[in-house]
């Protein structure tokens, strides 16, 4: 009986031991991944990290993997005389929007601000929290981040207290990004240089059938994201940009339209706008190549130019 | 609940500290208690599944012990099997039965009038009713005294750590065990940690990590060349191993934490030698079962060779349909059927054709052996992981009909898999061989064993998948 004592005394003796040490190296890698993280010189984290710390252009387009090959930046800059940042994630949605915005107004007020928005994007969709993870380097930043966060889970909060897990998933794209800078994007925009074959892309059906209910998270996000630029006074447009074929979700477009509607945004669909019907434009069904990417911001530029300072709500409904 | 996740990590620990703080007489409620809201942590109301088959197989216990007359006997073990079938059927294969049978009259140009329930799957349902059969036909055989007191039983039925997934335990093991008084035992509980810990890796770091490989190739499979195909179709007999091994480790762990002992349910099957070596290796606690309860009552070795051949098929077809109300596993169980019947018919000739070529024991002939066997296991993970019998076949013929391409998917996670595949083979490798040098858990130094436990804490963390992914067991 002594004997079992004893042991269990040096079992908690060790279990303690193991649990300082663990917290111990969790730490030191967090503060080794931060510094990486920090300093990245290209990859999706050099764009947070430009949004999160250092932007200072006056134009900031948001969105998903559209907005960052559909926004031409340089173009933009030239066309309007306004130096502009393109902050679009491949795989992100409102929420990721949203959160980057909240990053950028900690430090900087930009002029206008673009949203780029999927008809589905206030749709319910089975990853779309878990992909938030993707914030968590940025916790500390603000309260609106740690909002977002909950969303993915009740416990996130709670997990982030380890540093490691807030580099979950993402080390290796961390080192390779630090170490081996790829080139390609400048400022944000990641153009894409193939061709789509249409023979494939026209057989193509979706496997699996998606959902068209809606979010109250989203719903949440697109009011917040407004609401924000409404108060900081910064002219917001709201865009969809073009796809090959119609991919609309109904609940979820018309829930964009009424909130753009109503808090008179100015919002246009170009799902289906006749210019950008060549498949020369498109790279895949829902993103336009870089010749497809030069004309679809001509067009956004003109479009600007002409709404620039209005503040009436101009809609402008290619579908119905 | 499940155990990846964090409401988990406050749970075990929680329930096992009150496990040890409370007197010996509370024990049970305790684990009772925890059991019960750890099973309402996914759809409360099917608590009551459980009480109803609990309360049948209870009552069946003791009168099955009191009742002498054999026909009484037998008549009180039908009924009580017919209750948890019955809810089976019910909750499980109703639909399934009744969507055959439209597919049938539709055929014949008739409709079916029966309805369709609208019903969800109670979590873990064929575990937990085939642990509650093995109690009853024990009592019956007379190797097991009826349990007499209620909350042992429904605690023998509903022990948490293998309540959802297995191992599907015998009442000879499991239930005397909830009578015996466990002190904290040191020694128990850092064995029980190692191995959850070890669970943890295997279903975090490696089985949810090759998902995501293994769920863009197989949801959108017309898309993909045939090497991508064989890949996922390889990954996903590694995710499906250490998802469900992953589960069983951490289920034997937690319960050793709390000094149980709980059946080995997984001895490394990638490494066995033939389809009937991996079946004595692959899920034990339910080939078990079947040997136990289905084939030997049918004859076992002991009847002529056509016979056995045909009851070795069944229990592979019943097996298959265990798994899943979908004609994918009825043809997975039926495939490993003939596989197995396949090696008999030709183990004469193959023993023969060794010892001609002088090959017994040759180091290559077993790895050739070791490779086929995974091969033929690898095809029959496809009907398995498919939907349908549909994509099934055209998957197989996506592989055959060689298509060029070659698919990566995101490459950093690709490399995630890759180096997860192989600390798997390399701890694997050192289990079924037991090998000194690779020994990291169970080290003499205590430093190594420390080092080991804290950088396997920060591989799960960093490599992790924390999407709160379901284990793939849980639906059967």
């Amino acid at each position: 009986m002594q004997s079992l004592k004893k042991i269990n005394k040096q079992f908690f003796t060790r279990l303690l031991l193991v649990v300082l040490f663990c917290i111990s190296l969790d730490q030191l890698t967090g503060v080794i991944l931060y510094y990486f993280l920090s300093r990245q010189a290209s990859g999706e984290f050099a764009v947070a990290n430009h949004m999160a710390y250092r932007m200072d252009e006056a134009i900031l387009v948001l969105g998903s993997s559209r907005a960052s090959h559909h926004y031409n930046t340089s173009r933009i800059k030239n066309g309007l005389m306004l130096s502009c940042f393109n902050g679009g994630r491949d795989g992100q949605g409102l929420l990721y929007s949203t959160a980057m915005l909240e990053l950028v107004l900690q430090h900087h007020k930009p002029k206008v601000v673009i949203l780029d928005m999927n008809s589905d994007a206030l749709s319910e969709k089975e990853d779309e929290r878990d992909k938030l993870s993707i914030l968590l380097p940025y916790l500390k930043q603000s309260d609106v981040i740690k909002n977002i966060l909950v969303i993915k889970g009740q416990f996130e909060l709670l997990k982030s207290f380890f540093q490691a897990y807030r580099y979950n998933g993402q080390v290796f794209s961390i080192i390779q990004h630090y170490f081996l800078p790829s080139g390609g994007a400048v400022m944000g925009f990641n153009p894409l240089n193939d061709k789509m074959d249409v023979s494939k892309s026209l057989n193509k059906q979706p496997t699996k059938p998606y959902s068209d209910r809606i979010a109250n998270d989203n719903v949440n996000a697109l009011n917040l994201f407004i609401n924000k630029c409404k108060s900081e006074k910064i002219q917001l447009f709201v865009f969809i940009s073009p796809r090959y074929n119609d991919d609309t979700h109904l609940n979820s477009y018309l829930k964009i339209k009424s909130i753009c509607e109503n808090k008179h945004v100015i919002f246009r669909d170009y799902t289906n706008n006749v210019s950008f019907k060549n498949p020369e434009y498109y790279s895949d069904r829902a993103h336009l190549n870089s010749k497809g990417a030069d004309l679809f911001t001509d067009t956004v530029i003109a479009f600007i130019k002409n709404n620039r300072h209005r503040q009436q709500p101009y809609i402008y409904l290619s579908k119905r | 609940m499940i155990f990846n996740s964090f409401a988990f990590l406050l749970f075990f620990p929680l329930v096992t500290a009150l496990y040890f703080l409370f007197p010996y007489k509370f024990r049970w409620s305790i684990l009772l208690a925890a059991s019960c809201y750890f099973y309402m942590f996914f759809k409360a109301v099917y608590i009551l599944i459980l009480f109803f088959t609990i309360v049948i197989d209870y009552i069946a216990g003791i009168y099955l012990e009191k009742v002498t007359d054999p026909k009484r006997k037998k008549a009180l073990l039908i009924l009580s099997l017919t209750a948890n079938i019955g809810v089976l059927a019910i909750f499980k294969y109703f639909n399934f039965f009744n969507s055959n049978l439209s597919g049938l009259l539709s055929w014949s140009g008739y409709s079916n009038p029966i309805p369709f329930l609208n019903i969800l799957l109670p979590i873990g349902l064929s575990f937990h009713t085939f642990q509650a059969m093995s109690y009853t036909i024990e009592v019956y055989r007379g190797n097991q005294k009826a349990e007499r007191h209620f909350g042992i039983y429904a605690l023998y039925v509903m022990f948490y750590p293998q309540l959802v997934a297995g191992p599907i335990e015998r009442p000879q093991n499991l239930l005397h065990q909830f009578h015996e008084k466990h002190v904290f035992n040191a020694l128990y509980v850092s064995e029980g940690l190692k191995r959850m810990l070890i669970g943890f890796f295997k279903k975090v770091v490696v089985a949810d990590r090759l998902a995501i490989y293994v769920k863009a190739v197989f949801n959108n499979y017309p898309e993909h060349g045939s090497a991508t195909i064989v890949l996922a179709t390889l990954f996903f007999a590694v995710q499906i191993y250490c998802d469900f091994s992953g589960y069983s480790d951490i289920a034997i762990g937690s319960a050793k934490v709390m000094g149980f002992n709980l059946m080995e349910n997984f001895r490394r099957p990638y490494f066995a030698k033939s389809i009937s070596e991996f079946w004595s290796r692959w899920h034990i606690s339910l080939s078990s079962w079947f040997k136990d309860y289905v084939y030997l009552p049918l004859g076992g070795n002991r009847v002529g060779k056509g016979k056995l051949y045909f009851n070795l098929f069944t229990v592979f077809m019943i097996s298959g349909l265990w798994h899943g109300a979908n004609w994918t596993f009825i043809v997975w169980g039926a495939l490993h059927g003939v596989y197995l019947i396949s090696g008999m018919i030709t183990k004469d000739w193959r023993t023969r054709l060794v010892k001609k070529m002088g090959l017994e024991n040759n180091l290559i002939l077993n790895f050739l052996n070791t490779g086929f066997t995974i091969l033929l296991v690898t095809l029959g993970w496809i009907f398995f992981r498919a939907v349908s019998l549909t994509q099934a076949w055209s998957m197989i013929k996506g592989i055959i009909v060689f298509k060029p391409g070659f698919f990566i998917g995101e490459p950093s996670y690709f490399l995630y898999d890759v180096i997860a595949i192989t600390a798997l083979f390399l701890y694997e490798f050192k289990q079924e061989y037991g090998l000194p040098s690779l020994q990291f858990l169970h080290n003499e130094r205590l430093f190594v064993r420390m080092t080991t436990y804290v950088f396997l804490v920060l591989i799960i963390l960093l490599f992790g998948v924390f999407d709160g992914s379901q284990f793939i067991y849980f639906q059967f």
